[in-house]
């Protein structure tokens, strides 16, 4: 069956997950990914768990695409680069803002190369703003947008989140705003799409931007699993674990006040006001059960309960399994790999699965330099030159 | 202002209760310029009525067109005909599905609208166990592992704050759509999408969940640490904190400098990047020993000088106040921020929104008479008979 992105080519020049993992979601939906590596392979190939001695992070991240190896900083590299943008449909790089075209490679050169080319600059701050030039990591871009400062626990130092959500949400806002200038293109009208970090940081918050203009947002840590505005509203400990409950509405209190011997018609106000009370009551009645059999028995009457799993039960799981979100992949060097399968539907039976696994090296220079950009019989003095490997 | 022209002729449909993946995704197409029609229920009043929910309401409502129509009503079937039969995309939380489809008798809506991508978006995906559990941001970060791995040592499992699973979702949900309407074009059949914000969640954990695959142990929190960087952490100052990430050795070298400790450079202890992670608190403490003595400002000032990625923790207010998120345009000028803005810029112009109907049941007009096609006679029976609901009809409680 046909993909979405069938006959699209994405040029990846990204490093680490933000732009990578953009281009990624982006070869799941089908397009022909080229991922350009420095000679020495991009840096995720030897950062952190290795599997087959590449980083783990680099299998998932890299899924669904080719590898060809580039020196762009030279000039036939670059030359190599725009010949291959003048081929392709769309850019992704996140380098430091002006790194690109102190390369020569920027989005003036990009679209001199192809007037229809989309380009899309994934950066720590944006292209725009005071910190813009920053330096960034998904850590600091976590502490500037509010995340950290809002996330953690009573008396801790602020916290970040677990996952690298500002480096992944701007994957997905790339992906997302790849696709929307390639549904609406025209020829020879270029576009520039500025994604950055710190913006999804931001908009993660947003739900608490009321609390914001209301005064009460600058103690959030100090709630630790609390909400401000609602009760119950936090963990607690089952007799095997713990457990997440979250009650915004009446008729969910409504569903729960009975079972642990409260009056079922406390306003919010008053469920807040009586935040302490219930909390006892609700550890008492939870103290005693195992915390699947409590979720079940909240979610049997449309309370919004859950266990608090580790990543050894939630890979377990039926739920993980029945959603496909695992997946295994042959390759040849490793053997099978398993690996996450993508978040996207792609309208497709089978794809969520990857199509094809993390690309050695350089291995397509061959047929993406040599064939389709017809270089082959420059690939001596290139090498020789130290532009490819 | 800049645009995307294609998305001013879409029609979007929104069929979704409270702040979920949905609602925000339904945003988000507004953002490009589409029509969004948000479908409501002409008696639907919220719980309490709390400011809080108008607030989150409010917020994504940029460019809306709320449209209100009984799913319930002898009548709702011809008013959703018109809606539905000129929509290019549905996007829709469980029960926003679930009531469409009852009300027009098709468990699946492309057999009525062949050409309608329909999307549903939800907190645990239209199929498996937890597929009808009551969600929620928590709920899920709860239940696929990721207040597990969010934490100081020893502080036990935290949630992220916000909600960037659910907007996560929302964005892939989007693409998702897009991608179907670019398969659509391609002479495809219009598809059934499913995005869940636990699916997005556990696509988030592609630096944890390896842990667990390749050493079968379970990771927890590390609080702001990086396992294979030092240093790299938050570190109190005399007024707040700061995050410094300097962890190869040309930041340490500058590091060093930074807090006048340049022989810690030739110090064996943190001679390499091992040592230095063997040696972690012990260093931590030589760096928190300045830091602590100066303000979050000039800390700050001292680590951009030093180009070393860093800088200060800020508080929600302090980021909404911060002349980056202005220039960003993240929040919207002309509501006065109550509302949010784009989410990127296009050609480094803020994305173009249209003006929208979001009070509950202001759009149904427009929408089904101007949009859609709908006759005045048709309107004005479907409107007496109680199926419909507009700024002239039902009083509302809901965004009113």
């Amino acid at each position: 069956m046909p993909q979405a992105l069938d006959g699209i080519r994405v040029v990846d020049i990204g490093i680490s997950t933000a732009g990578p993992y953009a281009a990624r979601l982006l070869g799941d939906l089908g397009a022909d990914v080229i991922k350009v590596e420095p000679l020495d392979g991009e840096n995720t190939r030897s950062l952190g768990l290795q599997y087959g001695n590449t980083g783990y992070l680099y299998h998932v991240n890299n899924y669904n695409k080719r590898s060809i190896t580039l020196k762009v900083q030279h000039p036939r590299g670059r030359d190599v680069f725009l010949d291959l943008v003048a081929k392709s449909d769309v850019v992704i790089e996140n380098f430091a803002i002006g790194t690109m075209d102190k390369w020569g490679i920027g989005y003036d050169a990009c679209r001199r190369a192809n007037p229809s080319i989309v380009y899309c600059s994934v950066k720590g701050f944006g292209e725009s703003g005071p910190l813009r030039d920053r330096r960034a990591f998904d850590t600091v871009t976590q502490a500037l947008s509010g995340i950290m400062h809002s996330t953690g626990k009573p008396g801790d130092p602020p916290l970040k989140a677990g996952p690298s959500v500002c480096d992944l949400m701007g994957a997905s806002v790339s992906s997302l705003a790849v696709m929307c200038a390639l549904v609406a293109r025209r020829p020879y009208e270029s576009q520039l799409v500025d994604t950055s970090l710190f913006d999804m940081g931001a908009f993660a918050l947003m739900p608490l931007w009321p609390l914001a203009r209301r005064g009460i947002a600058d103690g959030l840590r100090s709630l630790g699993n609390e909400h401000p505005l609602h009760a119950p509203y936090s963990d607690y400990a089952c007799a095997d674990g713990r457990l997440m409950v979250a009650v915004v509405a009446d008729a969910q209190w409504r569903a729960l006040a009975p079972l642990v011997g409260l009056p079922a018609a406390w306003t919010r106000v008053q469920r807040v006001e009586q935040r302490r009370a219930i909390d006892a009551a609700l550890a008492a009645w939870l103290a005693t059960r195992p915390a699947q059999q409590a979720a079940e028995a909240l979610q049997a009457v449309a309370v919004p309960a859950a266990p608090i799993l580790d990543l050894a039960q939630v890979a377990t799981s039926a739920q993980i399994a029945s959603r496909r979100m695992l997946g295994r992949i042959r390759h040849a060097t490793y053997g099978e790999v398993p690996l996450i399968n993508t978040p996207l539907a792609t309208g497709t039976a089978d794809g969520r699965s990857p199509r094809r696994h993390q690309p050695p090296l350089g291995e397509n220079n061959d047929e993406v330099i040599g064939e389709l950009l017809g270089r082959r019989d420059e690939f001596a003095s290139l090498r020789a030159e130290g532009v490819i490997r | 202002m800049s645009t995307f022209a294609e998305y001013r002729s879409w029609l979007v449909v929104e069929a979704a209760t409270g702040y979920g993946a949905a609602t925000v995704a339904g945003k988000l197409f507004a953002d490009l310029g589409c029509t969004v029609a948000r479908l409501v229920a002409p008696q639907s009043v919220p719980d309490d009525g709390i400011d809080s929910d108008r607030e989150l309401d409010e917020l994504v409502s940029r460019g809306k067109h709320s449209v209100a129509i009984d799913s319930t009503s002898p009548h709702a079937t011809a008013a959703l005909d018109a809606l539905l039969g000129a929509a290019e995309v549905l996007v829709a939380d469980r029960e926003g599905l679930l009531r469409l489809q009852a009300a027009l008798h098709a468990a699946d809506l492309r057999w009525r609208y062949p050409a309608l991508t329909v999307c549903a978006c939800t907190w645990f995906g239209m199929d498996g166990p937890l597929a009808t559990w009551t969600g929620g941001e928590e709920i899920v970060q709860a239940v696929s592992g990721i207040m597990s791995i969010t934490g100081h040592p020893g502080s036990g499992p935290t949630r992220v704050a916000g909600a960037p699973f659910t907007h996560a979702a929302a964005m892939l949900a989007v693409t998702s759509s897009l991608a179907d309407v670019l398969r659509k074009k391609a002479g495809e059949k219009a598809g059934a999408l499913d995005v869940s914000v636990y699916d997005t969640a556990i696509a988030f954990e592609s630096a944890s969940l390896p842990v667990y695959f390749l050493t079968g142990t379970a990771p927890h929190g590390i609080g702001n640490r990086h396992s294979m960087s030092v240093p790299w952490n938050s570190f109190r100052c005399a007024d707040g904190w700061v995050i410094v990430c300097a962890g190869n050795h040309p930041n340490w070298v500058r590091m060093c400098e930074m807090i006048g400790r340049p022989e810690l450079v030739a110090d064996p202890r943190y001679a390499t990047q091992e040592d230095r992670i063997a040696q972690v608190d012990g260093l931590e403490a030589e760096i928190v020993a300045w830091t602590r003595q100066r303000p979050v400002a000039e800390v700050e000032a001292q680590l951009v000088a030093g180009n070393i990625a860093g800088g200060s923790v800020l508080a929600l207010p302090d980021v909404l106040a911060h002349p980056q998120f202005r220039a960003r345009n993240l929040a919207d000028a002309a509501s006065g921020g109550r509302q949010a803005g784009g989410i990127f810029p296009l050609n480094r112009e803020p994305l173009a929104v249209r003006q929208g109907a979001w009070r509950a049941g202001a759009g149904t007009r427009a929408i089904l008479m101007d949009r859609c096609g709908v006759s005045p006679a048709d309107y004005e029976r479907w409107r007496a008979s109680g199926a419909l609901g507009d700024e002239n009809g039902v009083a509302y409680a809901a965004g009113a």
